[in-house]
């Protein structure tokens, strides 16, 4: 081989090692302009419907703002009569509200009155309380006194039902006796046989009349003075004959007094004297006390 | 230019004739390098 033709052989190596070389650098690094002309294509698109679509919504936007734009201002002009009229509402309520203050200090001083008032009521009610718990110690206490009160009329109550019954027993006793005393002739009324117990009254009257026995003795006599003057069953006269002329008297006997009206009486002869007969006229009294 | 010899004896080959292979190996190596570029294009040149 020549010495050109090594050259061109070295030389075609060199040359053919740079073509590796580059066509493996350009496959390496290479950008694939096709694909990103593609994609702004697609993003050019897609920015192309979305600004149609803006400039839609913003028409229907327009449209819609310019609708709400009058009513708006309707609503505006209705609001601005409405200021009109709440205006004159507020002018109405200041003045209620001036008046409402002023009622506000006349109740607020009688709420203060009022709080004053209840202030004091509260401490009267304390005090109240306080003697209410005095009270009320008291009533406990009374009320055990009452219990014992009624525990005494209990037994009272009893041992009073106990007498009634021997009060009634003795009743009946005692009127069985009245009637056996009364059977007997004697005297049953306390105030009689006080009486006749007593002293007789100091009484003097005349005999009336005169009753005698088969025996012809004076037995009854009738005296001129009775029960009005003061005489009972079983008092006893001195029956006397005063001779004016001789200024002198004569005891004729005792009787005692059997039956008696009110100004009569009926005397039975207890103890006749022989010094006389009893006859009407005699004067009968009880002064002697023999 | 060498004279030649009889037709039967083959030359002894000899370091360019392995230089030679390279340039072979590097063309065809440097050619499947732009048809995979081209590749990716479809194969359309414009």
């Amino acid at each position: 081989m020549s010495y050109v033709g090594k050259i061109l052989v070295i030389v075609q190596v060199v040359l053919s090692l740079l073509f590796m070389t580059f066509a493996g650098g350009v496959f390496a690094v290479h950008q694939n302009w096709r694909k990103k002309y593609e994609d702004s294509q697609k993003v050019l698109v897609d920015t192309e419907k979305n600004f149609k679509l803006a400039q839609e919504e913003a028409v229907n936007a327009k449209r819609e703002f310019e609708t709400r734009l009058s009513e708006e201002s309707q609503k505006a002009q209705k609001l601005q009569a409405d200021v009109t009229g709440l205006q004159a509402t507020v002018t109405d309520l200041t003045q209620q509200n001036a008046l409402l203050k002023t009622q506000r200090a006349t109740q607020t001083g009688l709420a203060e009155a009022k709080a004053n008032e209840a202030r004091f009521r509260q401490e009267e009610s304390e005090k109240l309380r306080i003697e209410n718990g005095k009270l009320q110690a008291k009533v406990n206490e009374l009320a055990g006194e009452s219990r014992e009160l009624k525990d005494q009329i209990f037994t009272m109550d009893v041992a009073y039902k106990t007498l009634n019954g021997l009060y009634e027993s003795s009743l009946s006793q005692m009127a069985y006796l009245k009637e056996v005393v009364s059977k007997h002739g004697m005297e049953t009324d306390p105030e009689v046989v006080a009486k006749m117990k007593a002293p007789a009254p100091p009484v003097e009257g005349l005999v009336t009349h005169l009753r005698k026995s088969k025996s012809n003795r004076v037995q009854f006599v009738e005296i001129s003075i009775g029960s009005d003057d003061g005489l009972v069953k079983g008092n006893e006269l001195d029956v006397v004959r005063v001779f004016d002329k001789e200024k002198r008297s004569e005891w004729l006997g005792r009787i005692r007094v059997a039956d008696l009206g009110p100004d009569w009486a009926v005397g039975e002869v207890i103890l006749p004297s022989k010094n006389g007969i009893i006859q009407e006229g005699d004067n009968v009294t009880t002064k002697l006390g023999l | 230019m060498s004279p030649r010899n009889s037709a039967s004896e083959d030359p002894t080959p000899d370091v360019y004739v392995g230089l030679l292979f390279v340039a072979v190996a590097a063309l065809i190596t440097g050619c499947v390098f732009l048809a995979l570029e081209l590749n990716s294009y479809g194969w359309q040149f414009n």
